[in-house]
Order: structure tokens, then C-alpha cells, then sequence
């Protein structure tokens, strides 16, 4: 027994031998995000941001650091970073990877996937794809680019949490990328005025970007795809004769699909619920006057449908289904056949929106 | 090397006469403090002896000196009626004399009869008065504790349960010492197996001086390769005489204010008797706190060392900035600042500890405020960590039971050591190492985990919450009491007219 426990205690102590090397945060650099762009042909240019701790200072100074690598694969372009980097550059910290939109064309696969695979980030990380090469929309100027690296993942996250950006993340792009009935979307975000902000989404076929929505048709969507309760929606409204515009705030939304009839092609039957609050309103509609907001509701839940079923109408034409009407089929179906839902069951099938709008308030103040 | 072994003599009491009259004046030749004196009486001369440190003077010349001048005396029969003295012995035998003198008797001889002597009880008693718990203290509740006297301790206890079957064994123990040690339980109770036990390993001792109580519980304990109490020690009456009604055996001994109480679990550490006197959600909240606070600050500082040394990914977005802001200006990698803190921490425990109040106050002021504050400034330690450990430490303090205050300290080593070798794993390493140790652990052959493992649901109301006393109505099994019942839920339930 006591032979034993000395032989344990002994191979603890050789096991010491194997220690992984230690990764002291502040003897580190801590990459927060990563962009891939294409450079020329066969080039890729791989920027990463770090913030870097000014030490033996007085005052602890946080100054962020951007650099860029051209080379062919991720892979080199890592080693080369590690190669010139004061510290090593490590990874496990990275919150947001944004792609250009030249990378996101010919396909994202091998790039999410090299993420991934790398056990020390988390699969909820955010990913993006930028309008212009990703380089050019990290480098803010002035105050905010000390905050370049979590910047794009607040940025992401309040949209999430607030607007109509619907929930994505590193998952669920992988989720509906490598499933046969979905497709997938990240946000798009674009730099204008210097500032970088989300533009709408991307959607995908498989991982190839092949078109995108504007913030508008994303509220839509948004409310399609999981029934989000965020985000402010602008309406315009035919009131007495005049044009005014409404605008609501969703509190809550609920979104049921249900399939009508099969043949010869499914039609589907969408409905959408949203509970709202009018927020403000041009002109002078009475709201306490339940006829006129009977009224502009009516007109509004026509808006919406229309909408949404222009919505749908785009993604038939693009051949994409990121609302994943094939998802729902597949799961009615016995024999299941991708190549056959897409070429020719998909871009005919048919979508009835109907739309329940309830407004809960129309503003505390009178 | 058997020439190294030399052998090794015990002690051996010095050859005695066997004549108590000779042994009685050698005796007062070698030692100054026992006295002969000679008694003057109208009825003849009486010679006492007597260690003089053991003796109530007051009595000797009251009690028994004063009836003796006026009391006409003959035989020893006649001195035995005429002293104011119950407790008296005639004896020749001085084995018996020995421990008659040793334990506060004056002898007095007879001027006819030399050899039979008369042993009137007159002893000395100092004695530190009833105080306040010191280590144990509650807000509220009795608040008297053990002294030294160990018949005053059993007074203490025996007020609390009048009862008959509170059954009392006295073993004397240690070879010099002979330190007079009580075994108390309650019959019919207790388990006649924990009686047994406790009172064999007691009888077995073999020591030359036994300190006191504590002394005495670490050579009968189960384990002692082990940093975990095994055996709750208070100071409290009413904690004796609760765990009595529960089926523990208790002993103490004379010369120390403290009981000790067996079997004891894991959990007992952890409950005041403040939780009994507190409404139950009340005494929860507290004991939730408490384990919270044992896990708290056996694991913060580990957690710290393993998430700054390995991995940094666990850190959330927010807090990064702060954490490496703090450190940038570190020399030592986590862990050398960690046990520099605790080292600290440890060191202001100590010296707090071994000085006298007032200066105490003065070191926690210098240690907590200047020491910190400096080596934060100075670069050698980041100020969360030293709220890390600070927050440790205070919360190492809220064991009840002494004892686990100082285990918590320490096994929270082993775990920062790990933590910087291998990181999160070692701290699951070392907590799996702990876990298995804590399964085998005993406290007088019973379970020290109960009633986690083993599964003993029905124990569990006392544990983690303390439901109210409706709930208590059977003793918890760790004990094996011989009665289980504590009361009928029926009868208590009975609704009774007020005029009844």
C-alpha cells in the first residue's frame, strides 16, 4: 500500500516533466479578431487586431495593435504572425472573424472549419462578412480603434440582443451550413462614414455568399426565421386621405409554419404573430380611437405581408433557403432527396403569410 | 547498528518502605511542599501530613483542626465524627495513600496507632469562573462555556439533561499525568458499539502526560495521516448536551474547557448551535453561506492561478483588460504571487493569533492595509488577486468549529500547486485525491461523509439547510441510536382545546 502511494506520488512528479507550456495572460497576445481577405490569385491576406499592454509604465496604456499577413494558407500566414510578434500570438480569445466579401464568394468552408477545430475558442464566436476587404473596415481612426477588437463583437451582439439582427453565431452558421433544408446567413456589415455598422445579412448557398438583404427586408426575416423580439420597423400608413408613417416596436413574435398541400408542390401556410407598440407617428391619428387603430394595424399587417412574401419570392428566384422551408419538408418526408427539393420542388413552392399584428400601447405619453 | 539501540528506560515510580509511618516521613524529606504538622489538643497530639499546595487551608483549621480541640477523640472512629469532613478513609495500604494524598487528603495519625492513618478530604480548589464561549461564541443562546474543572463541566451538562440514564465513566489516562478523563452518554441512547469504542481506545492510551482533551482525541482518532478533523471539539454545554440527545458519546478531561464529540461528519464542522437557535430559513441561509464560503476559499485562489496561467480563453471579454492591466507590471508568474499572498495572509493570521489583543489589532491594520496596499504598488502583486485572497481568507474564518478553519487553509496549497502544474486539471486532480481521501475517512468507525455517502436520505434536513424541528423527529442515523424516536408527530399535531 504504502509502496503503491509512493509510486504514485513519484509518477506525479515525472508527470511534471509533461506539462504542456504555460500561457501566462500577460506574457501573451491575445488575438480578438481575425479578418481573411483575398489578396491577388492565389494570395490571402490575414489580418488579426491585439490589444497590447504597455508595461514598466506609470499609467497601464492599452493600445491596439492590427497587422496583416499575405501568404497562401491561414495556416502560414499564423506562423508568419508568430514569427515577428514580440509574444506569441494565441487564439483563445478570438470573439469575431470577419471575411471579405471576395473570400465569402468562392467559399468559407476550410476557413470556419481551421477555427473550429481549435479547442481553445469557443463555437459561439461570431462570424461576418465585410462589404469591402475586411482591412479596410478595421482600420477606424481616432478613439475607437483602441477598442477595435471587441467593437465588431458588441457591435454583432447588441444587434442581436436589440435589433432585428436574428441569432448567429460560429454554431449556427455551421448548423444550417452542413444541413440539406437550410442555408445559412451571417451579418453583413459594411464601413460607411469610417464607422463600420451592420448593413443586413449575407446569405448563403451551402458556404459560397451569394446575395444579401438590407436592414429592412432583415427585420422581415428576422421575424420569419425565429420569430426575434427586437427591432423597430418604420410603416407607412394611408390615414384620411394623407401618407403618415408608423413606427413599431416588436415586444414579441411567434411564427408557425404549417403545411397546406403536397402536391403537386407544398404550400405553406406562415403565421406570423407580432405583438407590438407604436412608438411614435407622424400627422394626427387618434389612437385612443380603436376604429383608426383597427385601421392602421389592418394597413400594417398588409405591409408586413407583403413583405415577407416578397422576401420569400427573392430567396425562390436566388434558389437559397435560409427560412429552411426544406427543413420542414425533410421532416414530413420519407424519401428525402436534397438535389430534388432544390432543382424542383423548392422554387415552386408556395408561401401564405398571414399575419396577426396585436398593438399593446400606443406611448405613455398622451 | 544494534549497538545505536540503546535501550531505553521507562519511567518507574521510587522504591517505597512499606511502613506508611516511615514512607510518610521520607516523603517529607524529599519534597518541601509536604508538611507535618503537629496538632495540640487536650486529648493528645495529632500529626498530620499533607502536601501543602493541595490542601484547603481554610478547611484544615475550621473543619477539622477546631472540632478536634474541643471533640474529646480516642480512636480514629472518634476523629472520623468528630470533623466537619464527609469524605474520610482509614487505610494502612500506601498505593491507596499515594493517591489520597495526591488528590487533596491531609493524612492525620493517631499517636497509638502510626501505621493506621486516617485521610481526611480537604482539597484546594482554584477554579476559573463560568465565561463566555470564546471560539464558539453566538449572538444569541447561552453563553456559558466549559472551564477547566472537569466536575463543574459535568454540573454544566448534567443541568441540561436530569435525567438518570445520563451514564458517566471515569478513566484515568497517561502514565505521569493520570489525567482524569469522563465519558459521558446516554443510556439506551447511544450506541453500546461508540460507547465501547471510545472507551477501549481511551483505556489504551499509552502516554506519559496527556496534554488535555484535544491531546487525547488525536491518539484515539481513526486517521492520523490526514489534515481533516475527525472529531468535533467544543466548548459549549448546550452543543454537548444536543449531540448527547442525538446519540454521541462525549468525553472531556480534567484540565481542559473543551469536549469533544464523536462520531462527528464533514457537515458538523460546519454547524454552529447559533443555527438551532435561529428560525430555520434563517440557520439555512447561514449554512449555505458557510459551505459556500469552504468552497469559496479553498478554490478562488487555485481558480485564479490556473485560468491566468493555462487558460486565458475562459476569461470573459469584459473582464480581460482588468485582469492583464493588473498583472502587466508583474514580474512572477501567477502562481509565485498567489503563495507570496497567501504567505502573507498566513503570516498576519499568526502573529494576530500569538499576540496579545491590542497589539493584534495593530497587525491586522498594518498587515491588511499597509502590506497589501504596498505590494500592489510595488509591482509585486495585482490588486485582484489580493481581493481574491483577502476574500479567501475571510471566508476561511466562517467555520464554526476551529478546527476546519485551519484544514481549509491548508489543503488550499496543495491546490494552488496544482493549479500551476497542471492547471484546471490539477485542481479536478487534487479534488478527486481529496474526495476519495474524505470517502475513507471514520470518526470512531463511522462513515465521516454520512450522509452523503453513504446515501442517508433521511439525514440529509440537517445538512446543507436545517429544516424546522417538525422535520426532526427521528435521530440521525450516523449515530445508530438505540432508540430512534424523538417524538411523535401525531401527538404534536393533536389539536387540543385550550381548556383541556
Amino acid at each position: 500500500m504504502k509502496r503503491k502511494s509512493m509510486l504514485a506520488l513519484l509518477l506525479l512528479v515525472f508527470t511534471t516533466g509533461c506539462i504542456i507550456d504555460t500561457q501566462i495572460i500577460d506574457e501573451i497576445l491575445l488575438i480578438q479578431t481575425i479578418g481573411i481577405d483575398k489578396h491577388d490569385e492565389d494570395q490571402l491576406k490575414y489580418t488579426v487586431t491585439f490589444p497590447v499592454f504597455l508595461e514598466q509604465g506609470e499609467e497601464n496604456t492599452l493600445s491596439m495593435e492590427v497587422q496583416s499577413i499575405v501568404s497562401e494558407t491561414t495556416e502560414e500566414a499564423r506562423n508568419i504572425l508568430n514569427q515577428r510578434a514580440q509574444q506569441p500570438l494565441r487564439y483563445g480569445q478570438v470573439r469575431v472573424t470577419l471575411f471579405g466579401k471576395s473570400v465569402a464568394e468562392e467559399g468559407l468552408e476550410e476557413y470556419v472549419k481551421s477555427i473550429y477545430r481549435n479547442p481553445r475558442i469557443g463555437s459561439r464566436i461570431y462570424l461576418s462578412v465585410t462589404d469591402a476587404s475586411t482591412e479596410e473596415v478595421m482600420s477606424i481612426e481616432g478613439e475607437k480603434q483602441k477598442r477595435i477588437g471587441l467593437y465588431f463583437s458588441d457591435l454583432i451582439e447588441q444587434n442581436i440582443r436589440f435589433e432585428s439582427i436574428p441569432e448567429t453565431n460560429m454554431h449556427l452558421f455551421l448548423f444550417d451550413m452542413y444541413s440539406d433544408g437550410k442555408d445559412a446567413y451571417l451579418p453583413l456589415i459594411k464601413k460607411a462614414e469610417k464607422i463600420p455598422q451592420i448593413e443586413g445579412l449575407a446569405l448563403f448557398d451551402s458556404d459560397r455568399y451569394v446575395d444579401s438583404i438590407d436592414l429592412n427586408e432583415t427585420y422581415f426575416f428576422s421575424q420569419l426565421r425565429d420569430g426575434n423580439q427586437g427591432g423597430t420597423n418604420q410603416f407607412s400608413v394611408k390615414h384620411e386621405g394623407k401618407q403618415e408613417y408608423v413606427v413599431i416596436e416588436n415586444v414579441f413574435s411567434d411564427v408557425r409554419y404549417k403545411e397546406k398541400t403536397r402536391e403537386p408542390y407544398p404550400v405553406y401556410d406562415v403565421d406570423l404573430k407580432v405583438q407590438a407598440e407604436v412608438t411614435s407617428f407622424t400627422g394626427n391619428i387618434n389612437l385612443n380611437n380603436s376604429k383608426a387603430v383597427n385601421q392602421v394595424k389592418k394597413q400594417i399587417e398588409q405591409s408586413i405581408k407583403t413583405e415577407c412574401e416578397k422576401l420569400i419570392q427573392k430567396f425562390q428566384d436566388a434558389n437559397i433557403d435560409p427560412l429552411g422551408f426544406g427543413e420542414k419538408y425533410r421532416s414530413q418526408t420519407r424519401d428525402w432527396n436534397p438535389t430534388k427539393w432544390k432543382d424542383t420542388v423548392y422554387p415552386n413552392i408556395e408561401a401564405n403569410v398571414h399575419v396577426h399584428l396585436e398593438i399593446l400601447q400606443s406611448g405613455a405619453i398622451e | 547498528m544494534k549497538f545505536l539501540r540503546r535501550k531505553q528506560q521507562f519511567y518507574a515510580a521510587s522504591p517505597r518502605s512499606k511502613n506508611v509511618s516511615e514512607w510518610l516521613a521520607a516523603l517529607s524529606q524529599n519534597n518541601e511542599d509536604f508538611i507535618k504538622k503537629v496538632l495540640q489538643t487536650p486529648f493528645g497530639n495529632l500529626t498530620f501530613w499533607y502536601y501543602n499546595s493541595l490542601i484547603d487551608h481554610e478547611r484544615l483549621n475550621v473543619d477539622i483542626c477546631k472540632p478536634l480541640k474541643s471533640q474529646p477523640w480516642k480512636t480514629a472512629g472518634d476523629v472520623e465524627r468528630a470533623v466537619y469532613v464527609d469524605n474520610t478513609e482509614v487505610t494502612s495500604d500506601i498505593t491507596v495513600a499515594n493517591d489520597k494524598l495526591l488528590s487533596g487528603f491531609a493524612a492525620c495519625q493517631l499517636p497509638d496507632n502510626k501505621n493506621e492513618v486516617l485521610f481526611i478530604n480537604a482539597p484546594a480548589d482554584v477554579q476559573r469562573e463560568v465565561s463566555v464561549p470564546e471560539t464558539e461564541f453566538s449572538v444569541i443562546g447561552p453563553q456559558e462555556s466549559f472551564v477547566e474543572k472537569l466536575e463543574t463541566n459535568i454540573f454544566l451538562v448534567r443541568k441540561r439533561l436530569p435525567i438518570e440514564d445520563l451514564r458517566i465513566r471515569k478513566i484515568g489516562v497517561g502514565t505521569l499525568s493520570k489525567t482524569e478523563t469522563a465519558i459521558l452518554y446516554i443510556d439506551g441512547i447511544a450506541d453500546d458499539e461508540n460507547v465501547q469504542t471510545v472507551e477501549q481506545r481511551i483505556k489504551e492510551v499509552q502516554f506519559d502526560e496527556v496534554l488535555g482533551t484535544n491531546a487525547l482525541a488525536q491518539m484515539i482518532q481513526d486517521h492520523s495521516m490526514t489534515v481533516f478533523p475527525q472529531f468535533v471539539n467544543t466548548e459549549r454545554p448546550d452543543r454537548v448536551a444536543a449531540s448527547l440527545a442525538e446519540g454521541k458519546v462525549i468525553f472531556m478531561t480534567n484540565g481542559s474547557p473543551e469536549a469533544i464529540v464523536t462520531p462527528s461528519t464533514l457537515v458538523e464542522f460546519f454547524t454552529s448551535l447559533e443555527d438551532y437557535y435561529l428560525p430555520w430559513y434563517i440557520a439555512s441561509f447561514v449554512r449555505v453561506l458557510r459551505l459556500f464560503s469552504f468552497v469559496f476559499s479553498v478554490f478562488a485562489t487555485p481558480v485564479y492561478v490556473a485560468v491566468l496561467t493555462y487558460h486565458y480563453e475562459l476569461i470573459p471579454k469584459d473582464l480581460l483588460a482588468t485582469i492583464i492591466a493588473s498583472r502587466s507590471n508583474i514580474p512572477f508568474p501567477p502562481v509565485l504571487e498567489a503563495l507570496f499572498l497567501e504567505f502573507t495572509i498566513e503570516l498576519l493570521r499568526e502573529a494576530g493569533a500569538r499576540l496579545p489583543t491590542k497589539v493584534g489589532q495593530t497587525i491586522g491594520i498594518v498587515g491588511g492595509i499597509v502590506i497589501g496596499q504596498a505590494s500592489v504598488e510595488a509591482g509585486l502583486t495585482s490588486n485582484i488577486l489580493l481581493i481574491v485572497v483577502a476574500l479567501a481568507a475571510l471566508a476561511s474564518f466562517t467555520a464554526p468549529v476551529y478546527q476546519m478553519g485551519n484544514t481549509v487553509r491548508v489543503i488550499r496549497f496543495p491546490f494552488i500547486i496544482f493549479a500551476a502544474l497542471f492547471g484546471a486539471v490539477g485542481i479536478a486532480l487534487t479534488l478527486a485525491f481529496f474526495l476519495a481521501h474524505l470517502i475513507r475517512l471514520e470518526s470512531i468507525g463511522r462513515p465521516y461523509l454520512s450522509p452523503f455517502y453513504p446515501l442517508r436520505l433521511a439525514d440529509w434536513k440537517d445538512t446543507f439547510v436545517r429544516l424546522p424541528y417538525s422535520t426532526f423527529t427521528k435521530r440521525p442515523t450516523q449515530m445508530r441510536p438505540e432508540s430512534k424516536k424523538r417524538m411523535s408527530m401525531a401527538k404534536a399535531d393533536k389539536e387540543k382545546d385550550i381548556d383541556e
